[in-house]
């Protein structure tokens, strides 16, 4: 039975607020690089709990080690020789090995308990602690993997010195006041503590003092204390505000610090963002991807969202907000490819969007379209291959080797030749290329004569269609390969991709295309004939001929699979200002989806020659050349001195001819002129004939001789060099 | 290598869009063939609305095309490779799910630590639907 289920419009995958990833980092909470501040003389700092999340080595390296151990080891823990902090939790207690890894004990915590503070003053200590990560095998030693630092810096202030840190307001003028904000003052005994105007003060033991004449308001209080700083209603006079520095002075009598409250006052709600794209670039086991930050200039609370391969520093917010962290999941978590999503903010003055672009790359990074056609001279497909570093791959063979087997087939039949060829390629800076196109393009056949297709003249060609040959079908196997034996290592990738010579056509529909690079509507008059190359990989392609728009009807054009066919197309019943269209789509009548070649119909002219050429895929192209032409011959002779009855004569023994066809375009589109770029780099051109043979050219070059500037059309005059195999024929026409 | 391609989306014509039905064969194809020594009948199935749909319950849009499996080895493949084996536009791997994201069309594979009941419905293999986590669309 048939259930033709439907897709809603609005789909959803299951779950999207839990994106606890497979793949984890090693992260820290925390964040990395923690400062801990406390006063000489005064108590000591709380014990700092560090949340700690272990990269996923069972993940990387179950196939390497049987045993992932992990030790914490503090660095730069002293003070004149006596340890400033211990370190506690699962990791630092274990003993022997390490810290066992296992699936389920990948989050811990680990505590750095502080101690004899009074060692050192007034400076800091930068401290860390390595986690080193080990594999192990049964009845083997531990193997260094990796090391992953934790950073904290251990600051300590004077006991006559003081310390403040300023704070921040948003503020839209006729809104409510925002709420008033903390500030530490770190400071022994008496001491004063001064704001410029539009600022208060208040709460702690702070008693107000006085106003200079400036504005500036003095409290006095005793001892650490956290105040409240709040805008004065007087700010709004100010009008529009951007960073106004309220500034703050803290003073003790023997030392002064000063920070400042900054006040960014608007007169109506805004949003702005900055940067407005993003792009990451990520090589999977090599390269993560590094962070980009986004700025939000905005006032109130906004909120963003975002694709779930991304995560973001701060979701949600309130006012303007400098340095968001953005950056993709670790790319173990996902497949290579390319991402793009848009990361949205929305606050109440409407919502912006930052476009995101992510690519992900394995060691191995093809570019190639896989099981399908490529081109041989499409850079895009340049393969791009890389070896990771580090400790646990330093028995990679150090070079890439590419085994490659190449059916390659003839023109006009079935028939293939196997080449077989191993190359190896050396790492620079642990990355190179390969092309395999340009690799491939050299075991492909040319065109040599009009015969290779099977005709030597229009009236041959059967049914009107040429066939060319198959798309090559390549085998491929790839191997990191050691430097001395150039054995090959485990690592290796096995795929299958079919080439077409040539630049990548535009005009392709799933699996079929026209294949041409130049992508313009040709010139013909109702004399010409002229060629439509395709490719057709699947049965359901039809070819549908529109002349001004409107359908007359369509034939199939599949013949095999991967096969290259040219369609020999003429114009007989073509009136002058015709447009002629052949659609390549997917079905027999008239269709929406479709990729289509046009033919503009011009007047004919006083002469039809069709002149023929391969063109960079290999294929025929046919251009009616309708002006005039000429052939010029030259006799060189050969001759010799020979003496006769005591006089010397000059006596000529051979002739030499050569032949130079000038032949004139007619007026062509100005667009037209890729057709003449691809004829002049032709190895190889004919003057094809209805009924005739076909006379051989080698193309030289070209002369522009006359241009109608209001109509964009032009006429080139081309110089070809008549081939010596038709030096005795009549080559009259 | 398995003789012919699995292909019975298709054929119960399951998706009133073709393409979708083309992107499931693949997918199951491309799992039972780089998996050949799991057993697919006792270790993958359709799961969420689909597989209620398949077992009678009524007829409704379908939010995602949603399978699982209970086996580590076979979820390890769908995890690292099959985004690449089957082409999706995007594959972002979840501790317990995989999302595929394809042209117009969303996929995803459950991890489950069982599968207890399976039913098997014109070819399909389901889980049965009052076993499927109410989570799932």
């Amino acid at each position: 039975m048939a259930y033709n289920l439907d897709t809603s419009n609005n789909q959803q995958y299951s779950n999207t607020t839990d994106t606890n990833t497979q793949f984890q980092d090693w992260s820290f909470v925390p964040g990395n690089f923690h400062d801990v501040i406390s006063f000489i003389g005064g108590s000591v700092p709380d014990d700092l709990d560090v949340s700690t999340i272990v990269k996923d080595y069972l993940v990387l390296f179950s196939n390497q080690y049987d045993q992932i151990f992990i030790k914490a080891i503090p660095n730069f823990t002293f003070s004149n020789g006596i340890e400033i902090y211990e370190l506690s939790g699962a990791i630092p207690d274990a003993t022997g090995n390490g810290y066992l890894l296992e699936q389920n004990n990948q989050e811990t915590v680990t505590t750095f308990s502080f101690q004899n503070l009074d060692t050192f003053s007034d400076s800091y200590i930068n401290s860390r602690v390595d986690f080193k990560v080990f594999g192990k095998n049964s009845n083997e030693a531990l193997e260094l993997i990796e090391v992953e630092s934790y950073y904290i810096r251990v600051r300590r202030i004077d006991y006559n010195d003081v310390f403040i840190i300023g704070t921040e307001f948003f503020h839209l003028i006729g809104n409510n006041f925002p709420e008033p904000k903390d500030l530490y003052l770190y400071v022994n005994g008496d001491f004063t503590v001064s704001v410029k105007e539009h600022v208060n003060l208040s709460g702690g033991n702070l008693v107000y003092q006085f106003t200079a004449p400036d504005g500036t308001k003095t409290y006095s209080g005793t001892n650490f204390q956290i105040v409240q700083a709040s805008l004065a209603e007087s700010i709004e006079s100010l009008g529009e505000l951007l960073s106004y520095q309220a500034v703050l002075t803290l003073d003790n009598g023997v030392n002064s610090k000063q920070d400042a409250v900054v006040v960014n006052q608007y007169a109506q709600p805004f949003l702005d963002i900055s940067p407005q794209a993003m792009s990451f670039f990520a090589i999977k086991e090599i390269q993560e991807s590094g962070d980009r930050f986004l700025s939000i200039e905005t006032y109130g609370p906004w909120t963003i969202t975002h694709p779930l391969w991304l995560t973001v520093s701060q979701t949600s917010g309130e006012h303007s907000q400098n340095l968001i962290s953005v950056k993709p999941i670790h790319s173990l978590n996902l497949s290579e490819g390319e991402y793009s999503g848009t990361l949205s903010v929305s606050s109440q003055a409407g919502t912006k969007e930052v476009l995101i672009k992510h690519k992900v790359v394995g060691r191995f990074d093809l570019n190639l379209d896989i099981d399908d056609i490529n081109f041989t001279k499409d850079r895009e497909t340049i393969s791009r291959f890389y070896r990771p570093t580090g400790i646990a791959f330093s028995q990679l063979g150090q070079r890439i080797g590419f085994q490659i087997n190449s059916r390659v087939y003839d023109y006009n039949v079935p028939v293939f030749n196997e080449f077989s060829a191993f190359h190896i390629k050396s790492f620079i800076n642990n990355k190179t290329d390969f092309f395999f196109g340009k690799i491939v393009e050299q075991l492909m056949p040319s065109i040599n004569s009009l015969n290779q297709l099977g005709f030597v003249n229009f009236s041959e060609i059967s049914n009107n269609i040429i066939r060319y040959y198959n798309a090559s079908d390549n085998q491929v196997n790839i191997n990191y390969v050691d430097d001395s034996s150039l054995n090959a290592d485990e690592y290796s990738e096995n795929f299958n991709v079919f080439f077409i010579k040539g630049r990548k056509p535009q005009r392709i529909l799933n699996g079929s295309g026209i294949i041409s690079f130049i992508n313009e509507p040709l010139r013909v008059t109702k004399n010409s004939k002229t060629i439509l190359n395709i490719l057709n990989r699947f049965n359901d392609v039809y070819l549908s001929k529109y002349i001004n728009g409107v359908f007359q009807g369509s034939i199939p054009t599949f013949l095999n699979t991967n096969e290259l066919i040219g369609h020999l197309l003429e114009f007989n019943d073509a009136v002058e200002g015709d447009i002629y269209e052949y659609r390549l789509s997917h079905s027999q009548e008239p269709s929406e989806d479709f990729i289509s070649q046009k033919y503009l119909v011009f007047p004919e002219n006083k002469q039809s020659v069709h002149i023929g050429w391969e063109d960079e895929h290999g294929l025929l192209q046919i251009l009616e050349f309708t002006g005039d032409y000429k052939i010029e011959n030259e006799i060189t002779g050969i001759t010799s001195e020979t003496f006769q009855e005591y006089l010397v004569r000059l006596k000529r023994f051979k002739n030499t001819q050569s032949s130079t066809l000038f032949a004139d375009t007619g007026f062509i589109l100005k667009s037209n002129q890729e057709y003449i770029t691809s004829l002049l780099g032709a190895d190889i051109a004919w003057v094809i004939f209805d009924n005739t043979k076909e006379i051989e050219l080698i193309p030289k070059n070209k002369k522009l001789v006359a241009t109608d500037s209001d109509k964009e059309l032009y006429a080139y005059e081309i110089e070809f060099t008549i081939n010596k195999q038709h030096e005795l024929e009549n080559i009259t026409f | 290598m398995a003789s012919s391609n699995y292909n019975n989306f298709t054929v119960e014509k399951l998706f009133s869009n073709e393409n979708f039905n083309i992107i499931c064969n693949r997918i199951v194809d491309r799992i039972r063939v780089n998996n050949p020594s799991i057993d697919l009948n006792t270790h993958f199935a359709i799961t969420g609305s689909v597989s209620k749909i398949l077992q009678g319950d009524s007829v409704k849009d379908i939010l995602v095309m949603p399978f699982i499996t209970s086996n580590n080895l076979l979820f390890n493949y769908i995890a690292s490779n099959l985004g690449r084996d089957v082409n999706a536009q995007e594959a972002i791997v979840f501790k317990n799910r995989v999302h595929l994201t394809f042209k117009d069309f969303l996929v995803e594979v459950h991890l489950a630590e069982n599968l207890n009941r399976l039913v098997q419905v014109n070819n399909f293999n389901l889980q049965h639907k009052d076993d499927v986590p109410s989570e799932i669309n």
